[in-house]
């Protein structure tokens, strides 16, 4: 999973396309937080995420999150294009036709 | 009155017991609620020994280098499901037997047929009773055994139960219900229209609550919805919002390391 999603911002990083993570380690604890930076960096984690326990009610009980991960394809008007699209290839075959229909607009 | 069918039933195979309950149940039974809990004890010591034991059995492969063992997938149920089956006939026709059987279409997982027999009994029996609603959450698991049974039981409840919190809570698990398995716009409209009429049966407070909830996610998180706004910190402490990235695809990834 963080591979291939370290490779989809590397791919994607001069274009309007941006991974934006809900975070669920815990990291409104001191301990969670200093153990996500330490995975983050050994991982490689570069993009930026929410901290999911940080808001009452937490971010996946708002968004009915059910099990993880869970991928929401939100368009640059913000709305919902795909959910549970997991397959790799499918991924970038839904995402770089987002990206296109932004860059038109843009 | 919720109709007495297997009531009537037990009254005619073994008339002497039958017409002693009749006449003095407390003095006659144990309180339902001490064999319900039994029953629960008993089951839970059971699956949480076979967990054990199935844990125990590929820890000694592992450790002695032998292949993966044979473990049963299907945890010791089977004289829980018959003894609750028992104690549900024993309380044939009165509120007592619906905890029996809830825990059968609960637990009995594969047996179908005698999760929709319990599904059949609660809504011939079963339908009107106020009691009816503590099982209603139970059914969504048996409606992978018997859907067009626990179907009928939920019509059946919002329409002839008396009591409203019993009907929202049918309709509530009817909602839900349909949304999990809705696959197209119009299922997702059934559950939505189900899910809406909670308001107009009941002001309970949890009851609504748990209505809106459900409808969050179908006004709210189905594609073509606008996505609701995210505000919160990142992991550098900096708040931020989701409508940050208007103008860009955002792939939304809820993800831990753990």
């Amino acid at each position: 999973m963080i591979p291939h999603e370290r490779s989809l911002v590397e791919k994607w990083k001069d274009r309007p396309f941006a991974l934006i993570g809900v975070n669920s380690d815990g990291t409104n604890t001191a301990d969670g937080l200093a153990k996500y930076k330490e995975q983050a960096e050994k991982m490689g984690v570069t993009w930026r995420s929410f901290q999911n326990e940080s808001v009452e009610p937490q971010i996946s009980d708002t968004w009915k999150v059910q099990g993880w991960p869970t991928l929401y394809y939100i368009d640059h008007n913000g709305i919902i294009k795909h959910k549970d699209v997991r397959d790799e290839a499918e991924m970038e075959r839904v995402l770089e036709e987002m990206i296109v229909a932004a860059e038109k607009t843009g | 009155m919720s109709r007495s069918s297997l009531a009537a039933l037990f009254l005619f195979s073994f008339p002497a017991m039958a017409l002693a309950q009749a006449e003095d149940a407390a003095a006659e039974k144990q309180d339902p609620q001490a064999e319900y809990n039994e029953i629960m004890k008993g089951f839970q010591e059971a699956v949480n020994k076979w967990r054990e034991d199935a844990m125990a059995k590929m820890r000694e492969a592992r450790e002695s280098g032998k292949p993966r063992p044979a473990i049963s997938m299907v945890p010791p149920i089977e004289p829980f499901i018959e003894r609750a089956q028992a104690l549900a006939m024993d309380y044939a026709g009165e509120d007592a037997a619906i905890q029996f059987h809830g825990f059968v279409c609960k637990y009995a997982g594969r047996d179908r047929a005698a999760i929709k027999k319990a599904v059949l009994t609660l809504t011939m029996d079963h339908a009107e009773s106020p009691a009816i609603g503590e099982v209603l959450p139970y059914l969504e698991g048996a409606a992978r055994a018997a859907r067009p049974e626990v179907m009928d039981l939920f019509a059946e409840v919002i329409e002839a139960n008396p009591k409203a919190e019993c009907k929202a809570a049918a309709l509530i698990a009817r909602g839900s219900l349909r949304l999990q398995t809705a696959r197209t716009a119009a299922s997702r409209e059934e559950a939505q229209k189900d899910l809406e009429r909670v308001a107009t049966v009941t002001q309970d407070e949890d009851l609504l609550a748990e209505a809106e909830d459900a409808l969050f996610e179908i006004r709210h998180l189905q594609v073509g919805c606008e996505a609701p706004e995210i505000v919160a910190k990142d992991t550098d402490g900096v708040e931020f919002k989701l409508s940050d990235y208007r103008g860009k695809v955002v792939l939304l990834d809820f993800w831990g390391f753990w």
